[in-house]
């Protein structure tokens, strides 16, 4: 349930008798409630997957006890209140409610993490009417970096009861004109966020540099690389920590995309670098994807198809977490060593030389737009060539050639994206989207049949266990099967004529670009 | 959620003051309430201050022509909130004959609350027979208050009988109300009727003038004698009706 609440940033905050004067032409009384100080902490996802929705997580915390509260920024606005005994990792581990329900829709698998607290003394005020009712809360909240320290921040608020709607609005007409505002409306925790020097909505893991056409290829590299760089060390704490399943989703994305850039447009100079690179990569890639393919189990286990027996999906959750936990020890060790360390300290200085446009020869001088186009056309040409005689019922590993080479083209074209126009690319991605889809279908099936297997091979699994683990794996494989007849007519889709014209348009080097380029999708 | 509703065939022996004190106790302790009030006589809305009335009578509910969210009142306190009664609930029973599936009628009206409220907690007026069914077929647990005398634990003994043979799944939860400690008579009942009924709940609600004055309070005692016996006595009351809750 969601009640509305009008929020006003004051200068000062107003004595009771001030609030009295103000609201004497309403008929009933103002009464003001013991003053209570909370401990206030926000909490957001480490991506910020909040802030971005425009919402607010706030916790007011007291002697043992939390009221939840998520709303927006607006000056009126719908809140949602939950109190809790405890502020869980998970949205799914709150009490259910409706305010559990938006956050797991916003937050999804996300974990929540406290972004920074304060201190809130709040004044509660109820106003009755003339039976003593209560109809509204007119609160002042106060907010302290501790807990005698100085004021910050002066929050009114006026809350009408639910079922007082009428007389709550009737207050808050008599109230608003007579309020002196501050000049700075920002909600308390964007004031708290620019105290704590924290910008919001700060983490991106997009790739969304701007470049300039005739930018050299080796600084524009650089940049991307160093954002890239910047994303995997941004995350590795929360893969150390293990704290949600995304951290390591998102250092694995901006790591295959390293690795993409490097192999295919960045003109490292020394050879011997450049294998060592190629090694790093490829050994991350490995490292990270066993782990992150049980994660996917696991996040998928309770959306298995079919029933089991009770007690099998436990016995089978144990050991896939088992499993998964070998994995990360594995990761987590080649993360400690020294080698990657060494690595990782070589790759940024290569990378900052490479941003300076410091690198030597003829293609690290070329503007960065050929070789974005030079690039995509290339990697465009092999997927069609390749898929057009593509047999994926007899070639499986020709299927997982081409899903990994849809992969990079798709990755070269979002970080060049900015050299060409917005509406061809986004078509573009629409499209190979629908195919990297399909042929994901076929390849995940395939994944999840495998990771069913090891569990059948590799562990003594009780009879009803081993039984449900049969018919998952059939059901893979079925799966499997189906998807595949898809990849024909996806693949068709995806390289018709018309299509395909538009890309060589675009990419095709040494063509001048046409005009129309922009009105051609209708 | 859970639904727990105050029941009697008896008239008069504290039923409303406990609906209306536990509904605060369990929102003093965290929980999420709802109280509804199906008695026409409207004496828990009166306590809590709010107008009765609902618009469009009671069968706008029965008949689930509006949810039943839109009629919700919060009180005075947080994390408490009433559904007032209506004089038209004295018509309850009639529009209830008229629906498909009338037992099951109330709990698919509050289910769409079910994400809103910890606790739902019903308070009937004694023995109006198809409400009390449909009351029966909702609630997770019936409260009981039985006055220590021999007459008011025959009663007890009736409804017992008949939701064993009707509605076996239900829990009652009986406790004394009213007790008054200086009188033998109580003191003999309220020591052996544990042995007899041993899902009685220990907390005893003894006969206080402050609670009479929650009349002229208009407020659960909690709110203005706190410190009281019986206030306390309706504290530990509700603990034990959470603990048997969570128990299952
Ligand atoms: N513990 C108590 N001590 C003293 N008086 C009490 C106590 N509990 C209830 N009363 C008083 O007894 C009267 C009846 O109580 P209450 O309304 O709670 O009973 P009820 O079972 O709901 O009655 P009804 O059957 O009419 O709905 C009220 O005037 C109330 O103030
Ligand atoms: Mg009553």
């Amino acid at each position: 349930m969601q009640d509305t609440v009008y929020r006003y940033i004051l200068p000062e905050a107003p004595t009771v008798e001030c609030l009295r004067r103000w609201l004497a032409p309403q008929a009933g009384s103002l009464v003001p409630q013991a003053g209570r100080v909370y401990r206030r902490s926000y909490f957001d996802t480490f991506d910020w997957r909040l802030y971005r929705k425009h919402r607010v997580l706030e916790l007011d915390w007291a002697a043992g006890r939390g009221q939840l509260r998520l709303h927006g920024f607006e000056r009126e606005q719908a809140q949602h209140l939950l109190p809790v005994e405890r502020m869980p990792a998970f949205p799914a581990e709150l009490t259910a409610s409706r305010l559990r329900r938006q956050l797991e829709k916003i937050c999804d698998v996300r974990a929540l993490l406290p972004v920074a607290n304060w201190f809130h003394r709040l004044q509660r005020h109820d106003f009755r009417d003339v039976n003593g009712k209560t109809v509204a809360y007119i609160d002042v909240s106060t907010f302290h970096d501790r807990r005698d320290a100085e004021v910050l921040y002066v929050q009114l608020s006026i809350a009408p009861l639910r079922g007082y709607v009428d007389q709550g609005d009737a207050l808050r007409r008599q109230l608003e004109p007579q309020l002196t505002l501050a000049a700075q409306q920002a909600d308390p925790f964007e004031q708290l966020c620019r105290e704590r020097d924290i910008v919001p909505g700060g983490y991106d893991a997009r790739l969304i540099l701007a470049l300039e056409p005739d930018e050299r290829t080796d600084a524009s590299l650089g940049r991307l690389q160093l954002f890239l760089l910047g994303v995997m060390e941004l995350n590795e704490a929360g893969i150390r920590d293990d704290i949600d399943t995304e951290f390591l989703h998102d250092y694995r994305v901006a790591c295959r995309r390293s690795r993409t850039l490097l192999q295919q447009a960045m003109p490292l100079p020394d050879e011997e670098a450049r294998a060592r690179f190629k090694t790093l990569f490829a050994e991350l890639s490995r490292v990270t994807g066993d782990c992150r393919d049980w994660d996917v189990f696991l996040l998928e286990f309770d959306h298995l198809p079919g029933d089991a027996p009770a007690g099998v999906h436990d016995e089978l959750r144990a050991i896939c977490r088992d499993e998964r936990e070998r994995a990360r020890a594995r990761l987590l060790r080649y993360l400690d060593s020294a080698r990657y360390a060494r690595d990782m300290r070589d790759w940024r200085s290569w990378l900052e030389r490479a941003a300076a446009g410091g690198y030597a020869g003829e293609a690290a001088a070329m503007p960065i737009k050929a070789t974005a186009d030079r690039v995509i056309w290339r990697s465009y040409r092999g997927i069609r060539k390749r898929g057009r005689k593509l047999k994926p019922e007899t070639d499986i590993e020709g299927l997982h050639e081409l899903r990994k080479r849809c992969k990079k083209l798709r990755y070269g074209i979002e970080a060049f994206r900015s050299l060409y126009p917005a509406a061809a690319i986004d078509h573009l991605i629409k499209r190979l989207k629908k195919l990297q889809n399909t042929m994901g279908a076929i390849v995940d099936a395939s994944t999840q049949g495998d990771l069913l297997l090891q569990l059948h091979e590799r562990h003594s699994l009780s009879a009803a266990a081993a039984g449900r683990v049969q018919q998952l794996i059939a059901d893979c494989d079925a799966r499997h099967a189906r998807c595949l007849q898809d990849f024909r007519a996806a693949f068709d889709r995806f390289s018709r004529k018309q299509d395909h014209a538009a890309v060589k348009r675009l990419f095709k080097p040494n063509r001048i670009e046409h005009a129309d380029e922009n009105t051609r999708h209708v | 959620m859970k639904i727990l509703a105050t029941y009697n065939l008896k008239g008069g022996v504290g039923k409303t003051a406990a609906a209306v004190n536990l509904a605060y106790c369990a929102a003093q302790a965290g929980r999420r309430v709802l109280l509804w009030d199906l008695d026409p006589q409207a004496a828990a809305t009166y306590y809590y201050r709010i107008e009765p009335g609902l618009d469009g009578g009671s069968k706008t509910i029965i008949r689930r022509k509006e949810d039943l969210e839109r009629f919700i009142k919060a009180s005075n306190y947080p994390t408490l909130d009433v559904i007032p009664a209506d004089f038209s609930n004295r018509e309850m029973d009639v529009l209830l004959t008229e629906v498909k599936k009338p037992g099951k009628r109330l709990a698919k009206i509050i289910k769409p609350l079910a994400e809103d409220y910890d606790i739902v907690l019903i308070d009937c007026a004694p023995s109006i027979a198809q409400v009390s069914e449909s009351v029966f077929s909702a609630a997770d647990a019936l409260l009981i208050p039985v006055i220590p005398t021999p007459l008011s634990v025959r009663a007890y003994e009736q409804v017992e009988a008949f939701c064993q043979r009707n509605y076996a799944d239900l829990r009652l939860l009986p406790f004394f109300s009213m007790a008054d400690r200086r009188r033998q008579l109580h003191q003999q009942i309220i020591a052996e009727f544990p042995e007899s009924y041993p899902a009685a709940l220990a907390s005893v609600i003894p006969y206080a003038s402050v609670v009479e004055q929650m009349g002229t309070r208009r407020a659960p005692l909690g709110a203005y004698a706190a410190a009281s016996e019986a206030a306390r006595a309706y504290v530990s009351l509700w603990i034990e009706i959470e603990q048997r809750l969570r128990a299952g």
